[in-house]
């Protein structure tokens, strides 16, 4: 059984092979915003280098968001396409999942946090190892101090002392987040990128239990309504 | 900051103002054009960017949101338009925000969210869109130099 | 490579449609489908281009099977798949392009990037009485107003342009400043409808000078302005007669230098593209003027002035048998460089 996997939620962009053995194949650019010219060439070069082919893949797995908008339709939409024309199905791992996974067996409160602009971070919290991860909350669009308030609760709640971050809203939050939450938080010192094994590793348990999604109701996790529906809801109508 | 008004007669005149603040812009500036419909944003953009050496069309990006010149250094004119709020801060639009060029916003986002940028507003006075048009411009403190180069050329409103 | 029972699959989502529609030989429709959105963005009062990305990935998976199922063909008969990849919404685009790659690649068929005005264009094309070159072409849209001179397939002379607003985005902006509602376009022509040009006066910009070029920023302005004035005298300021008098200014501008165009070129066939063909009173009026002057007008059908992917898929065709085809980099483009690239005017 085998997934390709994509990752194009974030600034930087992966591409995956994950069968049962493990992790086959791996690709990570961080190059920014260049996913629409150099995505596809990626999974060209990810079966080039191995001995693997398009029909040799099982499903397709492919991180949904929360991240970049535009990013998560170029990741969704080309898994779209690559599963309706080689008959595939398709399976799509929330960001935020793949990027805890990737420390899962860490014993403490999980949040990954990505940069989600306008002050805010989008987070979620899992309880890491020992025992399988599990997520604890909704994924979220939070600012620093209620994203640290909700920390505090949940760590209390599940009694644990640590709490673990990653994601590239660390980079960006670091010296506030180390403000807020002070001894309890640990964080990788360097930036951390999201990987596109850790979707593929969630999409190949997802496979061989045949949990797959309808490739056309498939959709991007936004958590946030596009700005123009905020202001609809809020009554202020088209400017 | 400082701000400084002129009084604007005519389209010519508009893209004459463009092409000498043009004079005084560097590699990352900012400049924000705010004005009602058919205030002459575009216009002053025309100007700016024909001050920059780009000799090529500069049309309304109303329906793409952006066009880029190519002049001495690359000109990103963005209308938000049809934009709102959080949209006009999107990573489209990334590099022409963060690049080594120039870029000129029409309708930008709220002004407490760009305070580095250069400013200028653009009155219709009575609604009336032959009345002379009244330019407010706002540059950022280190920034003078430009309001120096239009005064040497036009007078300011006292 | 085959010359005929050539099936391109064609993807359009540069704005608020999307599209997708199987096209053989250029001309026959196989199938032609359209996810408009209008009706989501007018609570909005205007396209919100986040609101169509979003949309665009709802629905382009269901729409290129249902279009595969109607043309009644298995996806492995399809001979390449076009998509229109500038000038549009860039997020927008992104959706539509990202889509064709990997379902190109997925099916190992040749990929097509279509320039979205180009694909206006071969609107006329597909129909049994194609137009003949040379041909003068009108191209006019929410981002475009040109005229080109086509000697050849795939050739354009940029002969003029709009120096500042196209004529759709003069339609939008004055609709939406006399309050009439989106989209613009309609918007205009109903109220137009309701009256008739002449009683107030707006200026034909430009029709006094020699050239193809076309200023429609001006027109809006003097109709906003003409607008306020008439509020403020406690005159009884009539929307739709004002309405009429923009319409028909506009209308004008075009149909004249198009048939001036014509004129110049010495050529025998116009051709009109872009969503603002679909307004009633241009189609009227160019297809008379033309008439008068012993002139072919080619119009294409009102479901394929509007945006759609059945264009997409003609220009698709030529290019396909031109062996124009994309590589696995090709990218979204938000502004045109409208037909610069074999521009030689």
């Amino acid at each position: 059984m085998l997934i390709l996997s994509i990752d194009t939620a974030t600034p930087s962009a992966g591409v995956a092979l994950v069968d049962e053995k493990g992790l086959r194949y791996e690709a990570v650019a961080n190059t920014g915003y260049k996913h629409s010219r150099t995505l596809l060439d990626m999974i060209d070069v990810a079966f080039r280098q191995t001995d693997y082919v398009l029909r040799d893949v099982d499903a397709i797995g492919v991180t949904s968001g929360p991240g970049s908008f535009t990013g998560l339709r170029i990741g969704m939409a080309s898994a779209k396409g690559l599963a309706l024309a080689a008959e595939k199905p398709v399976i799509g791992i929330p960001t935020l999942d793949a990027m805890a996974f990737h420390i899962a067996w860490v014993p403490a409160l999980i949040c990954p946090i990505l940069n989600a602009r306008k002050g805010e971070i989008y987070g979620a919290f899992y309880q890491g190892g020992p025992g399988p991860l599990k997520r604890v909350s909704d994924y979220l669009a939070l600012s620093p101090p209620a994203l640290a308030e909700t920390a505090r609760t949940y760590m209390d709640q599940l009694d644990l002392g640590t709490i673990s971050l990653v994601g590239d809203g660390v980079d960006e939050y670091r010296s506030q987040l180390h403000d807020l939450l002070g001894g309890a938080m640990v964080c990788p010192e360097e930036p951390w990128l999201p990987r596109a094994s850790s979707t593929g590793h969630l999409a190949f348990r997802r496979l061989i239990q045949g949990d797959i999604d309808d490739v056309f109701s498939l959709n991007p996790i936004y958590v946030r309504q596009s700005e123009a529906e905020n202001r609809l809801a809020k009554g202020k109508g088209a400017r | 900051m400082t701000s400084k008004q002129i009084e604007v007669v005519s389209a010519e005149q508009m893209i004459n103002i463009g092409a000498i603040m043009a004079g005084a812009l560097r590699p990352g500036d900012r400049i924000l054009l705010r004005g009602e419909l058919g205030a002459g944003k575009t216009t002053l953009a025309k100007g700016i960017a024909q001050g920059l050496g780009f000799e090529g069309r500069v049309s309304s990006p109303t329906f793409t949101i952006m066009n880029v010149y190519q002049g001495q250094v690359p000109i990103y004119h963005l209308d938000f338009y049809r934009l709102e709020g959080e949209e006009r801060l999107g990573e489209e639009w990334e590099e022409s925000y963060y690049g080594d060029g120039i870029t000129l916003i029409e309708w930008p986002a709220s002004e407490d969210q760009d305070l580095a940028g250069i400013r200028v507003e653009i009155e219709i006075k009575d609604g009336d869109y032959d009345a002379p048009r009244r330019v407010k411009l706002t540059v950022p403190s280190g920034r003078q130099q430009i309001l120096k180069e239009i005064a040497g050329h036009v007078d300011f409103e006292h | 490579m085959k010359q005929s029972g050539i099936r391109i699959l064609g993807i359009e989502t540069s704005c608020d449609e999307t599209a997708v529609a199987v096209v053989e030989d250029g001309n026959i429709i196989r199938s032609n489908l359209v996810a408009s959105q209008i009706e989501i963005h007018r609570r909005f009062g205007g396209v919100v281009p986040e609101v169509a990305s979003r949309r665009h990935i709802e629905v382009i998976a269901s729409l290129t099977e249902e279009a595969l199922k109607e043309a009644g063909l298995p996806r492995q008969e399809i001979d390449a798949v076009a998509v229109a990849n500038s000038p549009g919404l860039i997020g927008a685009l992104l959706v539509g392009v990202s889509f064709a790659k990997a379902y190109a690649y997925g099916l190992n068929k040749p990929l097509i990037g279509v320039n979205h005005m180009e694909a206006h264009i071969y609107a006329n094309f597909l129909t049994e009485n194609k137009p003949i070159f040379p041909a003068v072409c009108l191209v006019v849209s929410g981002g475009h107003t040109s005229l080109l001179y086509m000697e050849r397939h795939r050739e354009f002379e940029m002969m003029g342009e709009t120096r500042d607003d196209a004529a759709g985005e003069a339609f939008d902006k004055v609709a939406r400043f006399l309050g009439l509602g989106y989209p613009g376009g309609p918007a205009v022509q109903n109220a137009a409808a309701l009256a008739s040009p002449g009683k107030y006066h707006l200026p034909r910009v430009y029709l006094d000078r020699n050239d193809f070029e076309f200023s429609f920023s001006g027109l809006k302005t003097a109709a906003m302005n003409l607008w306020n004035k008439l509020q403020r005298s406690g005159e009884d300021a009539e929307v739709n007669y004002l309405a009429a008098e923009f319409q028909e200014a506009l209308v004008e501008v075009l149909v004249e230098k198009s048939i001036n165009a014509a004129r110049q070129k010495n050529v025998k066939q116009i051709l009109l593209a872009g969503g603002v063909a679909a307004n009633a009173r241009l189609r009227e009026r160019i297809t008379a003027e033309a008439s008068a002057n012993n002139i072919q007008i080619h119009i294409p059908a009102l479901e394929l002035c509007t945006d759609n992917a059945a264009m997409v898929a003609c220009a698709g065709y030529y290019q396909y048998l031109d062996g124009d085809f994309a590589g696995l980099d090709l990218n979204a483009f938000p502004q045109s460089g409208l037909l610069v690239k074999k521009a030689c005017g």
